[in-house]
């Protein structure tokens, strides 16, 4: 019997949530020294942060699964 | 075919990423190019004075003068050299004594500082390096608010300052750029779902052939 590979997925929002942050604080560094956005507030930066942080965990749970190694 | 469906799905997310990119840096460079050509506005109550802003080299970059025309905007900035200078000279409306002042980029104070006023004046004059404002070289646009009040009145105003320069090789840009390399080559490697171990499947109970003595319970229903 060979399960599906559904019933065998194993999601990752930790990890999603960590490169997520990971990936918000650069492209926010990155926004900020280029002058794309008019942060007018640190408030403003933290939520563009977690938005990307929750785009991170959106892609581990919900992203094509990896390829096997097996 | 569930790396079929993997390479799709990636080409399909590098395809958005770039096009979102694409069309970001399409309207920034014309809001930019805008922005270049538009004269500084600010905001300032309670005070009047001139404000100019100075190179590495001494060279004059931009200057202000409140009460503005133009109001605080992001796409009225002061430009302003990190390596440069910053001259004012102003006066307030008020005599102001025993006042204490601030000056916040993005919402976080970045100098502050007080004074008596002893000598009961109205007005000041100086010039400073703008890295006394900044712990290192930064570029970019912010906005910045300064406020001094005491006993007599206040003194505020906001602007937006546009720190110019390329801001490769600074210690944000190296960062910004670590960092996002990190996290998406993380979030695409190992931050995606992956297949984990096989469910524990219980070994199936031994079955004997209906013929055989005792029989079998899947014939009984």
């Amino acid at each position: 019997m060979q399960a599906s590979p559904d019933r065998l997925r194993t999601r990752h929002p930790l990890w999603g949530a960590l490169f997520g942050l990971l990936l918000g604080v650069g492209v926010a560094l990155l926004v900020v020294v280029y002058g794309w956005v008019p942060f007018s507030s640190w408030l403003e930066m933290l939520a563009f942060v977690i938005g990307i942080t929750a785009f991170g965990i959106l892609v581990g749970v919900f992203a094509p699964i990896r390829r096997p190694s097996w | 075919m569930s790396s079929i469906v993997t390479n799709r799905w990636l080409l399909a997310a590098s395809a958005v990423v770039v096009a979102l990119l694409a069309a970001l840096a399409t309207t920034l460079s014309v809001a930019a190019a805008a922005a270049a050509s538009n004269p500084p506005g600010g905001d300032l109550t309670g005070c009047k004075g001139t404000v100019q802003s100075f190179d590495s080299s001494g060279k004059q970059i931009d200057t202000i003068t409140f009460p503005s025309a133009v109001g605080s905007s992001s796409s009225s900035p002061f430009h302003v050299d990190s390596g440069g200078k910053v001259a004012h000279d102003g006066s307030s409306d008020n005599l102001i004594l025993n006042n204490s002042w601030h000056v916040s980029v993005a919402g976080i104070t970045v100098r502050s500082g007080g004074a008596p006023n002893k000598s009961h004046t109205q007005s000041d004059k100086g010039t400073d390096d703008v890295s006394k404002y900044m712990p290192f070289k930064v570029t970019g646009l912010y906005y910045a608010e300064f406020k001094l009040s005491g006993d007599g009145g206040s003194c505020s105003g906001n602007m937006w300052v546009k720190l110019v320069g390329s801001p490769v090789g600074t210690p944000a840009w190296i960062a910004g750029i670590v960092l996002a390399v990190l996290g998406l080559g993380g979030l695409f490697v190992v931050g995606r779902p992956s297949y984990g171990d096989a469910p524990v499947v219980p070994p199936a109970a031994p079955t004997m052939p209906p013929d055989s003595p005792g029989g079998s319970n899947a014939s009984v229903t």
